[in-house]
C-alpha cells in the first residue's frame, strides 16, 4: 500500500509470536487472526519493528496480508484507541437486553465455597415483584431486537412456577413484538428431571450449566444436600442422562477447582467419559474458585494461585479435548464484556433489587436500584460499574491479550477489598499465562502440524 | 505465510476488526477507510468524507489495498477524497496491457484480470468506467454480470458467505445463521445459530460461551 508504505510500520502490540515445531506462529488478539510463518517470514515481521526496516524489497502480497490481519500497523496508529472505540461500541450496543433473573436465593445445596454464603435469604419472588419484572423488561426492551434471559439463584429450579410464569409472559410479549428471545439456566442439576427440562425447553431454554466438582467421591463431599448432607452426584448424572435423550438442549458441565479437588480432575474426565458415551450436546470446562466475597473469604487458604491453576487447566483441557468433552478454538475475544459491563445488562433478585453483577446479589448495599421503585435505577450506582475501564488500569493497558480479556472481571477491580488469599492477587484469565500452550493445542487439535512434525512423531513411535 | 485464520475469507472480512485501512494523503493527512459488505466509507478527523466511485463501491479489503497501492490520495477541501496517478517507475504491473489498452488512469485495469475477462469495452478502460471493478468481484465471472452475489445480502449458492464463515456474525456452520435467523452474536434466538453449537464454538476455550452466559465466568 503505497500511501503508507513510505512511512514506517510496526508490529501490532497485540501480537503473540511463538515457535511451533520448526515453524512460527503469530496470533493477533485484536484481529483474532492466526498464521504460520516460516523462518524468513518471521524475520521479516520482526524486522519491521527494528527501527529502520527495509521493506522496499518485501513482497507486496506478504505485506498486504500482514496488514489485513493486523500483524503490522502504521507507526502512527495507536491500536489502543482502536480497541477502546470497539470497547465503547460494545458497551453501548443497543439491540440486546441481557437479563439475569433470580426467582429465589434459596438453595437445596450447602456448598462451603458459595460466594453467596451458606446462610441464604429464604423465600421466592412475590407476585407483585414478578409483575414489576415484566414491566421493567418491557420498558427496557423498547427499540431492542433481542432479549437474553439467564435463570439463576440460589437454585432456580426451586421456583419453577415463577420461571414458567415469567417466561410465558415475556415470550408472548417478544413474539408479538418480533423480538428474539433466548434463555439459559444455571442450576445444580439436582431437580432437573426430564419433566423439569421439558418445561424449560418449551420456554426456550437452550443451555443448562451444571456444576460437578470432581468425581463422585469428592463432588459429594463438596456439593451435598443442605437437609440431609447426602451426596448429589449420582442424582445429577442420572438426571442429565435421562433428559439428554429427550431434548436437544446443551449441557455445560462446570468443575470448580481449588486445592481440595485439583488432583481429581483427570478422574472426573474419565468418569464423564464412562457415563456419557455420546458427547453430543454436552461439554466440560474448569474454573478457578475465588474467595471473592465476605461470605466466602473463609475458603481463602484453599484457593490456588492463578498461574499455577492455568498450567493445570491446560493439561485437563488437553485431556477433555481428546475425550470429546471440550472444544478448543482460538482464544475468545472480549471476555470482559459481560452483562455488568454493558448499558443493557441487569440482574434482578427476588425482592426486586437490581444489580449489575451476579457477585453482589447477596449484598443489598451493592444494588443499583429496585424495579418496584420509581425511578428504578440509581444513576450514581450504575456509573460505578459502567465507568470502570480496563484502559485506565496500567496492568491491562500494556497487556498483549487485552482484546481477549478487556479486564475480565470488573467486580474484582471495583470491589477488590472483598477478595482474600490468592484471589486478591491478579485476576487475569488463564489465557494470559498459557496462551502459547493454548495456541499449540489449537493447532494440534485442528491438524495444522507441519509435515515434519508428523515425520518426527512417526519416527519416535517407531523407535519406541 | 499460511493463514490458519485470516481476517478475510474470499475477500470478505469475517471477523476481528472492522478492517479500517488508513491511508496517508499527499499532505500527510490520515484518512480512515472502512470496508463493509455494502461498500467503503471514510472518515477524516471524525467527519465522513466523500469517496470517488472507484472506492465507494468496494466491499473487499484486497481491492481497496490494490487501489491504494497504485494511487496517491488527496483530500479536497477536507471533504472529498481524490485519487491521483502514482508517479512511479515502470514496474511489473504498469508495464503490461495497460498501455496497450490505453488506460486513462494510473490504476491500470490489468491488475484486475476479471475486467479483461469481461471485455471492458472503452478505450479508456479505467476503474471509473469498468463495471467489473466497481463490483469488486472475486470469481472468474464478474459479479456485476454473472453472479447473483450482492455482498453479503446474496441468497444464491454462489455467495461467499454461504460457503465460508459468515462475515457478519462469524458463524462457523456450513449454513450461515444469518440466512435463517437473527445474528447469533447479536443475541439471536434462532435454532440455527452457530454459537449454540457446542462445545462452545463462540469461545472454544474453557469458559462458558459469552453469548449463552453473558455474565461472569467465575460464578460457582
Amino acid at each position: 500500500m503505497n500511501t503508507t508504505r513510505t512511512g514506517t510500520y510496526k508490529p501490532s502490540q497485540y501480537n503473540t509470536l511463538i515457535s511451533y515445531w520448526d515453524e512460527f506462529v503469530v496470533y493477533n488478539s485484536l484481529s483474532g487472526c492466526l498464521s504460520l510463518l516460516n523462518a524468513e517470514e518471521r524475520t521479516a515481521l520482526e524486522d519491521i519493528g527494528g527501527g529502520n526496516p527495509d521493506i522496499g524489497g518485501m513482497d507486496d502480497d506478504f505485506l498486504d496480508r500482514l496488514l489485513i490481519n493486523n500483524y503490522v500497523v502504521p507507526t502512527d496508529i495507536d491500536e489502543r484507541v482502536i480497541l477502546q472505540e470497539k470497547y465503547l461500541n460494545m458497551q453501548n450496543e443497543g439491540s440486546t437486553l441481557t437479563m439475569t433473573i433470580l426467582p429465589t436465593l434459596s438453595c437445596n445445596f450447602q456448598c462451603d465455597y458459595c460466594f453467596q454464603g451458606t446462610n441464604k435469604t429464604g423465600g421466592v419472588m412475590a407476585d407483585d415483584v414478578q409483575d414489576a419484572v415484566i414491566a421493567f423488561v418491557k420498558e427496557k426492551l423498547a427499540g431492542k431486537k433481542s432479549l437474553h434471559i439467564t435463570w439463576f439463584g440460589g437454585e432456580p429450579t426451586l421456583a419453577m412456577d415463577i420461571i414458567k410464569r415469567i417466561s410465558d409472559r415475556l415470550i408472548a410479549y417478544c413474539d408479538k413484538n418480533n423480538i428474539a428471545y433466548q434463555a439459559a439456566i444455571i442450576t445444580n442439576g439436582y431437580l432437573l428431571t426430564p419433566e423439569c427440562v421439558g418445561e424449560l425447553y418449551v420456554r426456550r431454554v437452550r443451555t443448562i450449566q451444571i456444576t460437578l466438582d470432581g468425581p463422585s467421591r469428592i463432588h459429594d463431599a463438596i456439593r451435598y444436600l443442605k437437609s440431609s448432607k447426602a451426596g448429589t452426584f449420582s442424582q445429577i448424572i442420572g438426571n442429565i442422562s435421562a433428559y439428554r435423550s429427550e431434548f436437544p438442549i446443551h449441557t455445560t458441565i462446570r468443575a470448580n477447582i481449588d486445592a481440595n479437588n485439583n488432583d481429581l480432575c483427570d478422574e472426573l474426565i474419565d468418569e464423564m467419559n464412562a457415563v456419557f458415551q455420546s458427547k453430543e450436546n454436552i461439554s466440560l470446562y474448569f474454573s478457578l474458585i475465588h474467595a471473592s466475597t465476605k461470605e466466602c473469604n473463609h475458603i481463602a487458604e484453599s484457593v490456588l494461585d492463578g498461574q499455577t491453576y492455568a498450567g493445570m487447566e491446560t493439561i485437563w483441557l488437553k485431556k477433555a479435548v481428546n475425550s470429546g468433552l471440550s472444544g478448543i478454538d482460538l482464544p475468545i475475544q472480549n471476555m470482559g464484556m459481560c452483562g455488568a459491563s454493558k448499558n443493557n445488562g441487569y440482574v434482578i433478585v427476588p425482592n426486586g433489587d437490581l444489580h449489575k453483577c451476579w457477585e453482589t446479589v447477596s449484598r443489598s448495599e451493592y444494588r443499583i436500584g429496585n424495579i418496584c421503585d420509581s425511578p428504578s435505577i440509581h444513576p450514581d450506582a450504575v456509573s460505578k460499574w459502567l465507568d470502570w475501564s480496563p484502559f485506565a488500569e496500567e496492568e491491562c493497558r500494556e497487556c498483549a491479550i487485552l482484546p481477549n480479556c478487556l479486564g475480565f472481571c470488573r467486580y474484582h477491580f471495583i470491589y477488590k477489598e472483598n477478595y482474600s488469599g490468592h484471589s486478591k492477587e491478579s485476576m487475569c484469565p488463564s489465557l494470559k499465562y498459557q496462551i502459547s500452550e493454548r495456541l499449540r493445542l489449537y493447532l494440534d487439535t485442528h491438524n495444522h502440524r507441519p509435515e515434519k512434525a508428523a515425520v518426527v512423531e512417526k519416527n519416535w513411535r517407531d523407535c519406541t | 505465510m499460511k493463514e490458519i485464520k485470516g481476517a478475510d475469507v474470499n475477500g470478505y472480512i469475517t471477523g476481528g476488526l472492522d478492517l479500517t485501512v488508513r491511508a496517508r494523503t499527499v499532505n500527510d493527512e490520515i484518512i480512515a477507510l472502512t470496508v463493509t459488505p455494502d461498500g467503503t466509507n471514510a472518515m477524516f478527523s471524525g467527519v465522513e468524507i466523500t469517496l470517488p466511485d472507484e472506492i465507494r463501491h468496494i466491499d473487499r479489503i484486497v481491492d481497496l489495498l490494490d487501489i491504494l497501492k497504485n494511487c496517491r490520495v488527496e483530500l479536497l477541501d477536507g471533504k472529498a477524497l481524490q485519487l491521483l496517478p502514482l508517479e512511479r517507475q515502470v514496474g511489473l504491473r504498469a508495464a503490461g496491457g495497460c498501455n496497450s489498452q490505453g488506460c486513462a488512469t494510473a490504476a491500470c485495469t490489468t491488475n484486475y484480470p476479471n475486467c479483461n475477462a469481461e471485455a471492458c469495452a472503452g478505450a479508456a478502460c479505467s476503474p471509473d468506467v469498468s463495471p467489473c471493478f466497481a463490483e469488486a468481484c472475486a470469481a472468474n465471472a464478474c459479479a456485476a454480470l454473472a453472479s447473483p452475489c450482492n455482498g453479503l445480502l446474496c441468497s444464491a449458492k454462489l455467495c461467499a458467505a454461504d460457503a465460508a464463515p459468515c462475515a457478519t456474525v462469524g458463524c462457523v456452520a456450513a449454513a450461515c445463521a444469518a440466512a435463517s435467523a437473527p445474528c447469533a452474536a447479536a443475541g439471536c434466538a434462532g435454532k440455527a445459530c452457530a454459537v449454540d453449537v457446542i462445545p462452545c464454538v463462540g469461545d472454544g476455550q474453557l469458559g462458558p460461551c459469552l453469548v449463552n452466559f453473558p455474565y461472569c465466568p467465575f460464578i460457582l
